[in-house]
């Protein structure tokens, strides 16, 4: 079966693609020719639709591609279609849009977002998806759909064509049923950009010290069979001659707060541009008064409840009168807990926890659960993509037949060490 | 006259080739023409800084007296209008690009100036049919979306509508010297002034472009102000756009309908950085201030001709020149040959005539040997068909040699005649007196022109 027809089967069977182009384009040839890949809706690819999870882009198509996507393209990939997300990011279970994605594991069950038709895509049919994480949206997927999630460092990849959720904590990665092949991607598309100004060159990689750190203040927040299954995947590290110390990790729930505020007031911003006159829809203008009747009504109808959930509470985070309050104490707790972490790569070459404090829930339990419920289950990740630290989710073992990750986190643009360690727990009989 | 408190914020548009965050050129176009992803604001497109503008950001500030902070942030001001395509517009806010200046206006009075920060343009909209009030529908053109601004902010010292507009005219003297502006466009400077009167609270009045049309709106505004105190009521903080058309103020919203910006840091951006290297080129680049190069050139000439020698762009050939009168050449420079460029529209000196000739040209008028009169009609032709001095001298000479011929004949009558009668001898005689008497001409050129000049009497 040829990658169009697997791909249109993911998406009969588990909802997970946005758009599935007619054909796929012819492959330039180069080092990644004969690789199939789906890309994330939040970023562009030139032709194709993009929406990123949200109506308000309905009927969008972008006139550009995104470097990243581009990069593969160059050396041969070939796009096989946009994979389903939470709206503009907005959301760990992938449930905060129209088309929502089915776990490949359980169909009750979700797939964890954003990401979560990328990794159902992979799940699926083996095939790699370009991600995106903000607060962990390449890892609670990889985790709940049991494949390789990676985020590198933040300003390793160009953002350049990535719709944005939050420009200081947008991160684009990869999902892969391998953690070579997640890499070998990662490399294919990363690099400095002229038109990104916050990528940057890597810093040399430090040697191993071959000693890791168990966040213990996190771990001690999941699920009792997580932890079973995330401390044997310690235990395959030990034997491989890996020194594992528990280490607390006090700022882990200011961590997760800071990255709400801070990405919120940034999405607030971001999702502006969102009005109804220049692209997506435009219900009826004739039918609104004045331009602000009109734009408040395209807003309204375009956006999701999620959505204008973090646009009422990220626009107040920086309100004059508690912009001080929030966004800048919020900026000022993130330069706390960077240095929190750098302190403990002083010694550890990586740091783990469990990807996720659960396994994927089911739909009917996610809609019990309040707003502040859904941002807690962000506790594992949010600290590391807060500071911006390259992390993986590594598929450790199964909880009742569903997939757990474990989550491995290094130092800025140590992924070599990061590669290692994953392999090291890929693979503990090498 | 009760005393008022007036504090201008004047946006300058940057004379750059390309906008602030993008690649499209900013030289005026066919609406639309010069878009691209980032000053559309698509969503994925991300901003990148332009250094020249930066540049000539940081020449203004020096210029302005200003401290330049070496570390800046950008920043990201929200609010919803069609002309700005993100809906928010990238700005500096906590930590501008420079702080703390003056500017002195004729000597006068001197400007405190509170800060100097880089931001982007909105689109223009544009009224087919009228203006805001009354056109069926507006257009956009968003070739003017990114256009390089620099904010330049004075502190509330201005005591009269005729000081702004002293102070504006100044500022835009300064920066269209500089190059930092294009003094060509009309539309170069945008001013919001700000006017309170004691007891009263600031009232603001957006976006006016001409220097007089400042001075007016402050005018009005003081009226309406003065006119509100004496009937009794509060003057209350507002945003007003000035009516040329009624020499009015008008409100457009109130201090309870001020949006909050909600201001945060540039996310897409990282902090501005103005290391060593940077300013050396950049300020090395940059011209002689004026005041400066005024006073310099005062040592040699009155100010009156400093400030044109400056201001016209004549200083560097002036000094280049090697005429050593200096008032001389000045009345020359500033007068006939700048009037030759001005006829031809040539802005640079040494384009409408090399220094050297000036020289030359002078040196001849020193020397006697044309006159005054004869030298500006020669500049002119020397401009305008590029004809060097030698061929003026030359032709001159000829004329000169006639005259000077002439002069020997007359003074010589009895030579004249007895070569007239014959005598071969007598030619010589005439071309010894008038060798004797002149240098520089070539004797068989003279004889022939004696001979030339006796046969003519004889006729």
């Amino acid at each position: 079966m040829n990658a169009l027809e697997k791909t249109r089967q993911a998406d009969k069977k588990l909802d997970c693609m946005q758009f599935i182009p007619e054909k796929l384009g012819p492959a330039k040839s180069g080092p990644l020719s004969n690789t199939v890949i789906a890309v994330k809706d939040n970023l562009c690819v030139q032709g194709m639709p993009a929406r990123a999870g949200s109506k308000i882009l309905e009927g969008y198509v972008p006139p550009f591609t995104a470097t990243c996507v581009q990069r593969l393209i160059d050396q041969g990939a070939v796009v096989a279609g946009k994979t389903v997300m939470d709206e503009f990011g907005f959301g760990t279970f992938n449930v905060n849009t129209e088309k929502i994605p089915k776990n490949p594991h359980d169909a009750l069950r979700c797939t964890g977002g954003s990401s979560g038709g990328s990794a159902a895509f992979t799940a699926f049919t083996g095939m790699p998806s370009v991600a995106e994480s903000t607060g962990g949206s390449i890892t609670a997927p990889a985790a709940f759909c049991g494949v390789v999630g990676l985020t590198p460092t933040y300003g390793r990849v160009s953002r350049w064509g990535l719709i944005d959720y939050a420009n200081s904590l947008d991160k684009i990665g990869v999902m892969a049923t391998t953690v070579q092949d997640a890499f070998r991607l990662l490399y294919a598309m990363a690099g400095p950009d002229e038109k990104d100004a916050t990528t940057t060159k890597p810093f040399p990689e430090k040697k191993r010290t071959n000693q890791i750190a168990l966040l213990t203040t996190i771990w001690e927040k999941t699920d009792a069979s997580i932890q079973k299954q995330c401390q044997k995947a310690a235990g395959q590290l030990q034997a491989q001659g890996v020194a594992v110390e528990e280490a607390p990790f006090p700022l882990a729930d200011p961590g997760l707060y800071a990255y709400y505020v801070l990405a919120m007031s940034e999405a607030s911003t971001n999702l502006a541009k969102y009005c109804g006159l220049r692209y997506g829809i435009q219900p009826k203008p004739e039918e609104s008064e004045t331009y602000t009747e009109y734009f408040s009504r395209v807003r309204a109808q375009g956006f999701g409840a999620e959505a204008k959930r973090r646009l009422i509470l990220g626009s107040f985070a920086r309100t004059a009168g508690y912009r001080g309050k929030y966004y800048e104490k919020a900026a000022k707790v993130r330069t706390l807990v960077i240095r929190e972490f750098k302190k403990l790569f002083e010694k550890y070459d990586a740091l783990i926890t469990p990807s996720m404090p659960c396994v994927a829930p089911r739909f009917r339990e996610i809609e019990r659960l309040s707003p502040l419920e859904h941002y807690a289950m962000d506790i594992c990740t949010g600290a590391p993509n807060l500071a911006g630290l390259p992390h993986a989710s590594i598929p450790c073992g199964r909880v009742s037949g569903l997939p757990v990750g474990l989550q491995i986190i290094t130092n800025h643009f140590q992924e070599k060490t990061l590669s290692d360690v994953a392999r090291q727990v890929e693979q503990p009989h090498e | 006259m009760s005393e008022m408190k007036i504090g201008l914020e004047t946006h300058v548009t940057l004379d750059t080739e390309t906008k602030l965050f993008c690649g499209c050129p900013t030289a005026p176009a066919e609406p639309n023409a010069h878009t691209c992803e980032i000053c559309l604001g698509l969503p994925g497109s991300k901003p990148v800084t332009n250094e020249k503008a930066v540049k000539l950001a940081v020449q203004a500030a020096t210029a302005l007296g200003m401290q330049l902070n070496r570390k800046s942030l950008f920043a990201r001001k929200t609010y919803y209008y069609p002309d700005l395509s993100k809906n928010y517009q990238i700005t500096q806010y906590d930590s501008p690009l420079a702080e703390k200046g003056a500017l002195n206006v004729n000597g006068k009075i001197t400007v405190t100036l509170t800060r100097l920060h880089l931001e982007e343009d909105p689109a223009q909209i544009v009224y087919p049919h009228g203006n805001m009030a009354n056109s069926t529908y507006s257009l956009l053109d968003y070739n003017r979306s990114g256009m390089p601004l620099a904010e330049i902010v004075t502190d509330p010292c201005l005591k009269s509508p005729a000081d702004a507009k002293a102070y504006l005219e100044a500022l835009f003297k300064k920066l269209s010297y500089l190059g930092v502006i294009d003094a060509q466009n009309e539309r170069v400077m945008k001013t919001d002034a700000n006017l309170s009167i004691p007891g009263g609270e600031r009232v603001e009045i957006k976006n006016i472009t001409s220097f007089v049309a400042v001075e007016k709106a402050l005018q009005a505004e003081f009226f309406r102000q003065r006119k509100a105190k004496q009937s009794g009521e509060n003057v209350e903080r507002q945003t007003r756009l000035y009516s040329e058309e009624t020499n009015t103020t008008l409100l457009m919203r109130t201090k309870e309908q001020e949006e909050d910006y909600g201001y945060i840091v540039e996310p897409d951006l990282p902090p501005l950085y103005l290391d060593e290297a940077f300013l050396e080129e950049t300020l090395s680049a940059m011209k002689e201030l004026p005041e400066i190069a005024t006073r310099r050139l005062s040592h040699f000439v009155p100010a009156q001709y400093a400030e044109v020698l400056v201001f016209q762009n004549l200083a560097p050939y002036f000094e280049s020149s090697k005429t050593p009168d200096k008032l001389f050449l000045a009345k020359w420079v500033c007068g006939d040959l700048l009037k030759c460029m001005n006829y031809h529209g040539i802005w640079e000196p040494h384009k409408a005539l090399a220094v050297q000739e000036l020289d030359a040209l002078l040196s001849a008028v020193s020397s006697g040997k044309i006159t005054e009169r004869a030298a500006k009609e020669y500049i002119k032709e020397m401009v305008t068909h590029q004809k060097p001095i030698q061929h003026f001298l030359s032709a001159q000479k000829g004329g000169e040699m006639d005259e000077l011929v002439a002069e020997v004949l007359k003074s010589n009558p009895q030579a004249v005649s007895e070569y007239l009668a014959g005598k071969e001898k007598s030619l010589e005689f005439l071309l010894g007196e008038f060798l004797k008497r002149h240098r520089g001409f070539q004797p068989n050129e003279v004889r022939e022109k004696l001979k030339a000049t006796i046969q003519n009497l004889k006729k």
